[in-house]
């Protein structure tokens, strides 16, 4: 008999405690004003990682209910998830394509510019092939780029066709030196650091936390435009807690942060 | 001390039928989406014939089967050794050998960084004295392949060597036949389901490898993006995203799907192999 007082109880707790997380998810948007509380998902481009660390402590700090968690990927591989429907409460991306296709699926509305990033070369600190953004077309050089689709890849890829117009041949020569397709920023920069390519695009922001590991060779200005940084809300009524993590993002303090890590005001 | 009372039975046998069903709903229902998205999603069939598809899946083919090939050459001998002979140490030998089957493919990634990347062991030295790079190669796709899923061929072609009575070889000693004739002639042939078993399951794992390939090869169509691979660049890619991640399983599915059925059809029927 006691046994099965025990199993009864066993189920009666388990239902309880579905119930209970359950009503927890549900409240995540119905907090009162000023006691923001709520489990909140941001999922942003590699490239965040350190700023959006930082930022979303802080934020933590100031809201004591509110717990963040941080999804951080390529800004493609962000925007497929969201809109397979992968839980997110907010989502920064790399560049308004891969927001607009968050933005299309209707799951985010008026997207907002919160950073800007410059473009750049980085090679091996010991690594002397790559010079100038010229040499990245050099025979044998070894050149990592991200995938076509990621921000990073994206902006690399315009920046080496539009040298291009300058000097025929040179979009076609860069291309035949690429050696792999990183899934995000961050493998690039992974794979230049540890020496196995010669040259790898990335943003500056990136090559700044590397330190002395890579050396930095500038984009000529008229090849890189600026990246920019998209950040929205998600879903069709997005929480509370998500609007005011996207006002703290782009108020004075949020970007305080943001220029510590090099990134540029919009 | 208590009885079995008629209600606990009950109870076992909701418990069992309950599990049962949650079973058969969680391993078959993905295989389920996976057929339902196909059906129901134009783009995956028109993405299974195209080029970037192509390209992966003769990469993987090639790589995999020349990786299992090399498992099979490599260790077959390890394998015949490690079954005939007992030395102090052997039980470090064979657990060096399980290594990389208890280990995340990752960690296999990053240790063949650090041997054979260019500023790896030997890797720098043989870059600086020939020139001779593996990151980025379908070569290093073979060795990351071979690296994780050899170990699973050399433990299921050890124990089919233990299975073969020493007997049969001594006969076969004594009436004039060389190591080399008894080894081709009786212990193959003796030890041949569970060495098949062994060939299956290394060619499956250098088939799926992902982990290791993503670090030591890189990425790059045609030349080091297996089909694992190709899966999750499709889902980075928000143009193909989940419908090619889907046509690119479906095909590795249906691949699967021969190779298991074409390697029952020839395994015989053996008692006490791992096979069956």
């Amino acid at each position: 008999m006691i046994r099965w007082r025990l199993w009864q109880f066993a189920l009666l707790a388990g239902l309880l405690s579905i119930g209970l997380a359950s009503c927890r998810d549900g409240d995540d948007g119905g907090a009162t004003e000023g006691s923001l509380t709520g489990d909140l998902v941001v999922s942003a481009a590699s490239s965040l990682t350190d700023a959006l660390t930082e930022l979303a402590a802080t934020f933590e700090g100031t809201h004591e209910g509110v717990t963040i968690r941080l999804n951080f990927g390529s800004s493609s591989s962000l925007a497929s998830q969201i809109v397979e429907g992968a839980p997110a409460g907010v989502f920064a991306s790399a560049n308004q394509a891969q927001m607009q296709v968050v933005v299309d699926a209707g799951l985010a509305n008026n997207p907002r510019v919160f950073a800007q990033n410059r473009i750049v070369v980085v090679t091996p600190a010991d690594n002397e092939t790559v010079q100038a953004f010229a040499d990245i077309a050099a025979d044998g050089v070894r050149l990592v780029l991200a995938g076509a689709e990621v921000p990073i890849g994206d902006y690399a890829r315009r920046a080496i066709a539009a040298a291009n117009v300058a000097q025929p041949g040179f979009e076609e020569a860069a291309l035949s030196n690429l050696v792999s397709e990183e899934a995000n920023v961050r493998a690039v920069l992974t794979k230049v650091e540890l020496g196995e390519a010669d040259a790898g695009v990335v943003y500056e922001t990136d090559a700044a936390i590397s330190g002395d590991a890579v050396r930095v060779v500038p984009i000529p200005s008229e090849y890189a435009a600026p990246a920019v940084y998209p950040i929205a809300p998600v879903g069709e009524d997005p929480p509370e807690v998500a609007q005011a993590f996207v006002a703290y993002v782009l108020s004075p303090a949020g970007q305080d942060v943001l220029a510590k890590y090099r990134f540029s005001a919009p | 001390m208590q009885l079995r009372s008629p209600r606990a039975d009950i109870v076992a046998l909701a418990l069992l039928v309950g599990l049962g069903g949650i079973s058969a709903i969680y391993f078959v229902l993905p295989f389920a989406g996976l057929g339902e998205r196909a059906l129901s999603d134009g783009r995956v069939w028109e993405l299974t014939r195209s080029s970037e598809v192509r390209a992966a899946l003769v990469l993987s083919l090639w790589t995999s089967v020349l990786a299992t090939l090399l498992a099979m050459v490599l260790g077959t001998p390890v394998a015949y050794w490690l079954s005939r002979s007992s030395f102090p140490g052997r039980s470090i030998v064979d657990a060096l050998i399980d290594l990389p089957i208890v280990l995340p493919p990752t960690v296999a990634g990053v240790a063949l960084l650090t041997a054979f990347g260019t500023r790896g062991l030997i890797g720098e030295p043989l870059d600086e004295l020939t020139g001779i790079r593996f990151t980025f190669t379908s070569t290093a796709v073979v060795m990351a392949q071979l690296l994780v899923a050899a170990p699973f061929y050399v433990r299921a072609a050890r124990a089919g060597f233990t299975s073969v009575d020493p007997q049969l070889e001594r006969v076969a000693y004594t009436l004039g036949a060389s190591r080399v004739e008894t080894f081709v002639r009786i212990t193959l042939p003796q030890a041949r389901a569970a060495l098949t078993a062994g060939i299956v399951l290394c060619w499956a794992r250098a088939m799926g490898e992902l982990g290791a390939t993503l670090i030591f090869a890189g990425s790059l169509e045609g030349k080091t993006r297996t089909m694992p691979l190709a899966i999750v660049d499709a889902f980075e890619r928000t143009t193909l995203g989940l419908s090619g991640a889907v046509s690119l399983s479906i095909i590795l599915l249906v691949v699967a799907a021969v190779v298991l059925v074409f390697f029952r059809a020839v395994t015989p029927d053996d008692r006490g192999s791992a096979w069956r």
